[in-house]
């Protein structure tokens, strides 16, 4: 028969990460739960209000510019980090004259601090002075007088989807090199000798052979979407107006102007959203296998 | 054989496991515990704020702590008001309120007034220093003096490029006629004429806020603010039409909406002598000082700076904005010696050697009476008249420059309303948004 102290040493064991988690984790997801439903303005009022800034949200229009735009960022980013994560990864792998090179520099932008990549681009998309504007002109693509508004209302989120891609787009590469690498060769020696082209061993062996990758990048690319503040806040900081807000810099400019219970209301939106997205693809990835 | 050694082993992890646990627990319950006196009777107070920046600050806390070697100050410097702010939220929820902080006036001033000291409790004897009219701003809703004004200021101005201009044979605008005739002639020239921060909300509210003092008869904006008058009435949508015009015409430049005041239109813009001029408060005139921190470095260097008040927009001669811009409170926690080594700090910086000290470096204007700002005979005769017409013209300033309105958030959501105008959507409907 075990002693008492016995029974009870795996929970002692694993008490200081449940303290650790369950104090700063679920307690923070749980009073985000209760500070949704009250109007707690951040400091002094909080008054429980039910769901009424869910119904607020709903009827609010930044909301829906925000998830308009976070979709956009989202499924953008995913897909083209994917597609060329991949075709970066395949070429990598081709032991070509400097491929380390080339994917030092692809994986690079990973090794840079986001606030860094963001004011880069901050310069380079600013819309007088900017170099890639200033480079159009040289070009002769753009008058002298004319600009293009890179960081305005309406290319603004294509441009933070063009910086998305650019920070991320190495990781992708990365993560299917390293998934390549663990295809056997003989597969595409025997597809060599059936007559399979570049191409074909691409579509037949490379692509279905890295499905749980993409998968796994799918996933992190989802849950990463939803998280992604930085690169917006430090380039156009939601604006002009809210036109590049995503869920999570609208969370942040209703928090600073003092509506702390709405932007839980937010926050508890975002979670739930990456909790079912990520649970659906795992469903999706699971029924293909 | 090895069984009592696992034992052993068992038991020590086991109760090193508990004993983290509670390390945890109890790390996680306590607060800080230093009550800020030393044994040898030296007060150590935290002061957080967002302004004094460091070189301001430096010569202030010299003199103090000359005065009074046993008070030592702990400065948490900020980078920003809207940073600070979060900041000093994050501690309050935390119980860990500074012993002293700066406060803005404003919709938001209630919330911080509710951890700040009474000032009869500590000022009483020297608060008829600092000029009465402006204690309205730090009362609260209970009537209370919750903080005491230091510095003023006032909206709106602009900092312009002396140099630049004479080089470009221009004249400083007086109407909007002669401000459209000198941004065309400044951007044919290949400059921007006024690089606008309008991607930040109190920047482009505090100029909206000015801007519609022109129009009928003023203050219409405040009875919106207070719910009293709807946001799409007519003298409001004049303005925003007029707002919307300086960006469509040219006075301002494209892409403003997605510039920030400071550090966009002043740094990339403004100090890299791309634009002859930037509208901002009249706290910036101290770059046009011999000795500012800002210009050594940067391309006007050697340039000759100048301030003006805006010229007029609207359909009435333009009046400046002014108002409290920096108050500091005391904690509401203190008492003692604490109490007393911070009533010493406020009384210094509000009526004393202090507000002498910062007032020079123009930051801002004097709160306390009989303070006037000392500046040196080395400037220019441009910063000069420039000291002298932004201090006529808040002496003169019939509004003040900060909105006061239930809804706590209601700068942020001008701000975006402007942003949207200011990109062409319909004044009338956009401003109607403010009425929920």
């Amino acid at each position: 028969m075990r002693s008492f102290t016995g029974r009870w040493t795996p929970y002692l064991y694993i008490a200081p990460i449940v303290i650790i988690a369950g104090g700063l984790l679920y307690y923070s997801i749980g009073f985000a739960v209760y500070a949704s439903m009250t109007d707690w303005n951040g400091l002094t009022k909080m008054d429980f209000i039910g769901l009424d800034n869910y119904v607020r949200m709903f009827q609010d229009r930044t909301f829906y510019i925000a998830l308009r735009n976070t979709v956009i960022f989202m499924v953008f980013t995913v897909l083209l980090q994917a597609i060329l994560g991949l075709l970066v990864a395949v070429i990598a792998k081709e032991r070509l004259p400097g491929s380390n090179i080339f994917k030092a520099i692809f994986f690079l932008p990973i090794a840079m601090a986001p606030a860094i990549i963001a004011t880069v681009f901050k310069y380079m998309f600013e819309a007088n002075y900017g170099s890639l504007n200033e480079t159009l002109r040289a070009l002769g693509l753009l008058g002298a007088n004319d600009n293009i508004q890179w960081l305005g209302a309406d290319l603004g989120i294509w441009s933070i989807v063009v910086i998305g891609i650019f920070s991320w787009m190495g990781f992708s590469m990365m993560v299917y090199f390293a998934g390549l690498m663990s295809i056997p060769d003989e597969l595409y020696e025997a597809a060599e000798l059936d007559g399979a082209g570049w191409w074909r061993r691409l579509f037949s062996i490379t692509i279905p052979s890295l499905r749980g990758t993409t998968s796994v990048l799918i996933t992190l690319g989802i849950v990463g979407s939803l998280k992604t503040f930085d690169i917006v806040w430090l380039t156009t900081m939601g604006g002009p107006g809210v036109s590049t807000n995503l869920l999570s810099t609208f969370l942040y400019q209703e928090r600073q102007g003092r509506e702390a219970g709405y932007s839980s209301a937010i926050g508890i939106v975002i979670l739930v959203t990456a909790f079912v997205l990520a649970l659906v693809q795992m469903r999706l990835s699971n029924r293909e296998k | 054989m090895f069984e009592p050694r696992r034992r052993t082993v068992r038991r020590t992890l086991t109760v090193g496991a508990i004993a983290l646990s509670a390390a945890l627990v109890v790390t996680g319950c306590s607060g800080g515990g230093d009550d800020g006196v030393a044994e040898d009777g030296t007060v150590t107070l935290t002061y957080n704020t967002w302004i004094p920046s460091a070189e301001q600050w430096a010569p202030i806390i010299e003199a103090f702590e000359a005065e009074n070697p046993d008070i030592t100050i702990d400065f948490q410097g900020a980078d920003g008001a809207s940073n600070y702010l979060g900041e000093l939220d994050n501690l309050i929820l935390a119980g860990e309120v500074p012993d002293m902080y700066g406060i803005q006036v404003g919709s938001a001033f209630d919330d911080y007034s509710e951890y700040a000291l009474d000032t009869a409790d500590y000022a009483s004897d020297w608060i008829d220093g600092i000029k009465p009219e402006l204690l309205e701003s730090t009362t609260n809703s209970d009537g209370v003096v919750a903080a005491l004004p230091i510095l003023t200021a006032g909206s709106e101005f602009y900092l312009y490029n002396e140099t630049l201009f004479d080089e470009l044979g221009l004249s400083l605008p007086t109407d909007y006629a002669s401000l459209l005739d000198v941004s065309e002639k400044a951007a044919a020239a290949g400059y921007t004429p006024f690089a606008m921060g309008a991607a930040d909300a109190w920047h482009a509210s505090d100029f909206f806020v000015w801007l519609s003092n022109q129009y009928g008869d003023g203050g219409d904006i405040y009875e919106a603010a207070a719910g009293d008058l709807a946001w799409d009435s007519e003298n409001l949508i004049a303005a925003a039409e007029a707002w919307q015009g300086l960006f469509t015409d040219g006075v301002f430049q494209q892409g403003a909406t997605s510039t920030t005041t400071y550090p966009s239109a002043r740094d990339d813009y403004f100090m890299a002598r791309k634009s002859l001029a930037m509208p901002t408060g009249s706290w910036h005139v101290s770059a046009t000082l011999a000795g500012n921190s800002e210009t050594p470095g940067s391309a006007v260097e050697n340039d000759v700076l100048g301030m003006a008040p805006f010229p007029t927009i609207g359909d009435n001669e333009a009046s400046s904005t002014t108002g409290v811009d920096y108050a500091l409170a005391l904690s509401s926690e203190l008492s003692g010696a604490k109490l007393e080594a911070a009533a010493k700090f406020a009384e210094f910086l509000a009526v004393g050697e202090g507000q002498q000290i910062w007032v020079n470096t123009m930051q801002g204007f004097p709160a306390a009476s009989g303070i006037s700002a000392e500046i040196g005979s080395d400037n220019t005769e441009t910063a000069l008249e420039s000291v002298a017409a932004v201090t006529e013209a808040l002496q003169n300033a019939e509004y003040p420059r900060k909105l006061t309105s239930p809804n706590e958030g209601l700068e942020s959501d001008l701000g975006i309303v402007l942003q949207n105008i200011a990109n062409g959507a319909d004044p009338a409907s956009e401003l109607a948004t403010l009425n929920q």
